[in-house]
């Protein structure tokens, strides 16, 4: 691993004297699989992700790559701010709450604000990276660069990429309006989930929030009067990760009736359809303990 | 996704000249262009056209390790060896395998252990497998490993199949169990015979069915092990784990360690 990472690192610093008058792109690797710490990496022009990992990674089977992400600075700066947001917004409602005399708004608020500014976010492009389809087909495959704000601009961008390991423990999460949020072992049946984990007074008794490792989410009804309705579903989209959820990309889907590795499932406030798309807009990057 | 590609199966020009555009493409294509240049120019594909059949000749022509793989009562394909990844401990190389634009198969000591872009709503077949894991040793690989000497080699073995869905993932319980192991003649399409060791392997899978019950189905598997010269290659299987992925067969055309 230390030498491939050595010959690695000079390939890249020999490229960098060659194309000197191109933006330099550079690379945060953080490697779960050996370290929590993270190395930065400058990276030739016009490499595509599978050769950056072919480089990185000796053997594949030892990433989970379902799990595994790429972003990069720039994302992760635009979901910052859009934490930010949600946070004020969350925090405009505590106060409300508080001002209000409603306990009850006032302590969901509470228990959200700790939920999002406890938590870690990562920004990503893929949330899971099709290594096996990436180094096969050129079109799953694109040069790691990020499109200019304008024509004229020549733009350097920092990318991140975490890998994780393989055969971690597999589990799904439950956060949000829960009376316990809590982590779950992946395989358990979506039903029994919401029927044996209570919610909090003022949660959204109607919809909870299914939000796949992959970044698809579904919109599920879970009330005994709507269980038998069709859920929406916003698939992730790769070019466009921070896109709004909203009704106009929604599909009508049949979600699978178990929730899998890396899945989480949200209950948001009762009445604030918006904020709780704007909830399920941050969660959908949200780091889930190993 | 599935109409352009039987769109561009209509259009598709006779195999004989497909194993020409072949030969040029790797002729002068470099070792990183590999796998684009194969499947650029070679558009096997695992559905939509008749089986193919290589004469023994074309076989030879082959550059790459090849074999047949054909899904339930799809069509027969050729898929190409793609790539190697190296042995991990008690698990053996894993071999990727491609056909078509993105078609995928991932085997190790045989047994599939990963699919990629097989299933679709038109399809026949519904599920990919996207992992297989166990936190034991696979038998194969110790079969694989001492064709001749299969006396300390474990005859059971534990996994989980997780494949897609059409949105999420869904896990499968296997248990595997070898039920007999002798030795056999088999005939390849290149006209070789290979004495082989066959392994034969009763295979319960644990999961929900369509409407959300708790089933189980059972399948017999069969593995034909080479024991001669270059042994330990699997030349030969008929398997299948979870009922949304049809049972595979497939057959060694160009054999991986006579082409290294």
């Amino acid at each position: 691993m230390l030498k491939r990472l050595t010959l690695f690192v000079a390939s890249l610093i020999l490229s960098q004297t060659a194309y000197s008058q191109q933006p330099q792109n550079s690379i945060q690797v953080t490697d779960l699989r050996t370290s929590n710490s993270s190395q930065q990496y400058q990276l030739p022009p016009n490499i595509r992700i599978s050769e950056l990992l072919n480089r990185l990674v000796a053997d594949p089977r030892s990433v989970d790559w379902q799990r595994s992400k790429l972003g990069s600075a720039r994302l992760q700066n635009q979901l910052n701010e859009k934490k930010q947001r949600v946070l004020a917004e969350l925090y405009q409602l505590k106060q409300w709450g508080i001002d209000e005399g409603n306990a009850e708004l006032t302590n969901n608020a509470s228990r959200l604000i700790e939920l999002i500014s406890r938590s870690d976010f990562q920004a990503s492009y893929f949330l899971g990276i099709p290594y096996y389809e990436q180094r096969a087909q050129r079109a799953d495959n694109p040069v790691l660069q990020e499109p200019a704000v304008n024509q004229n601009e020549n733009v350097s961008s920092d990318f991140t990429v975490t890998l994780y390991p393989a055969d971690a423990a597999g589990r799904a999460a439950l956060v949000g309006l829960f009376s316990e949020p809590s982590l779950i072992t992946a395989g358990e049946k979506l039903n029994t989930a919401i029927e044996t984990h209570s919610l909090q007074k003022g949660a959204e008794p109607n919809i909870a929030w299914l939000i796949r490792q992959n970044g698809d989410v579904a919109e599920l009804p879970i009330a005994y009067f709507n269980r038998g309705q069709t859920a929406k579903c916003y698939p992730h989209s790769r070019t466009r990760p921070l896109r709004s959820i909203d009704n106009e990309q929604a599909v009508n889907c049949w979600p699978s009736t178990e929730l899998g590795t890396g899945d989480t499932l949200f209950v948001g406030l009762k009445g604030h359809d918006k904020l709780n798309r704007q909830l399920v807009e941050l969660l959908k990057f949200r780091v889930m303990p190993l | 996704m599935q109409l352009p590609r039987i769109a561009k199966e209509l259009s598709k020009t006779k195999l004989s000249k497909t194993i020409l555009l072949l030969s040029t493409a790797v002729a002068v294509s470099g070792c990183g262009s590999r796998v684009y240049s194969m499947i650029d120019t070679v558009d096997y594909t695992l559905f939509g056209q008749p089986d193919v059949a290589l004469t023994s000749e074309q076989i030879k022509q082959l550059p790459y390790a090849a074999q047949y793989a054909q899904f339930g009562e799809q069509p027969r394909a050729v898929v190409m060896l793609a790539f190697i990844d190296n042995q991990l401990a008690n698990r053996g190389p894993q071999y990727q395998w491609a056909a078509g634009e993105d078609d995928i198969l991932l085997t190790e000591n045989g047994r599939m252990v990963g699919t990629r872009n097989l299933a679709g709503e038109l399809n026949v077949i519904k599920q990919d497998l996207v992992n297989l894991r166990s936190e034991q040793g696979d038998p194969l690989y110790c079969l694989t490993s001492k064709p001749q000497d299969t006396d300390g080699c474990a005859k059971s073995w534990q996994a989980t199949a997780e494949v897609t869905t059409d949105f999420g993932r869904q896990r499968y319980g296997i248990k595997s169990q070898i039920t007999d192991l002798q030795q056999q003649s088999i005939q390849l399409p290149n006209g070789d015979t290979v004495n082989s060791l066959k392994v034969t392997e009763s295979v319960t899978s644990n999961g929900l069915s369509a409407n959300g019950k708790p089933s189980q189905w059972q399948y017999n598997n069969a593995y034909w092990i080479a024991i001669d010269s270059a042994a330990g290659e699997v030349l030969k299987t008929e398997q299948q784990l979870v009922p949304g992925l049809p049972r595979l067969k497939t057959v060694s055309l160009k054999r991986i360690k006579g082409s290294q």
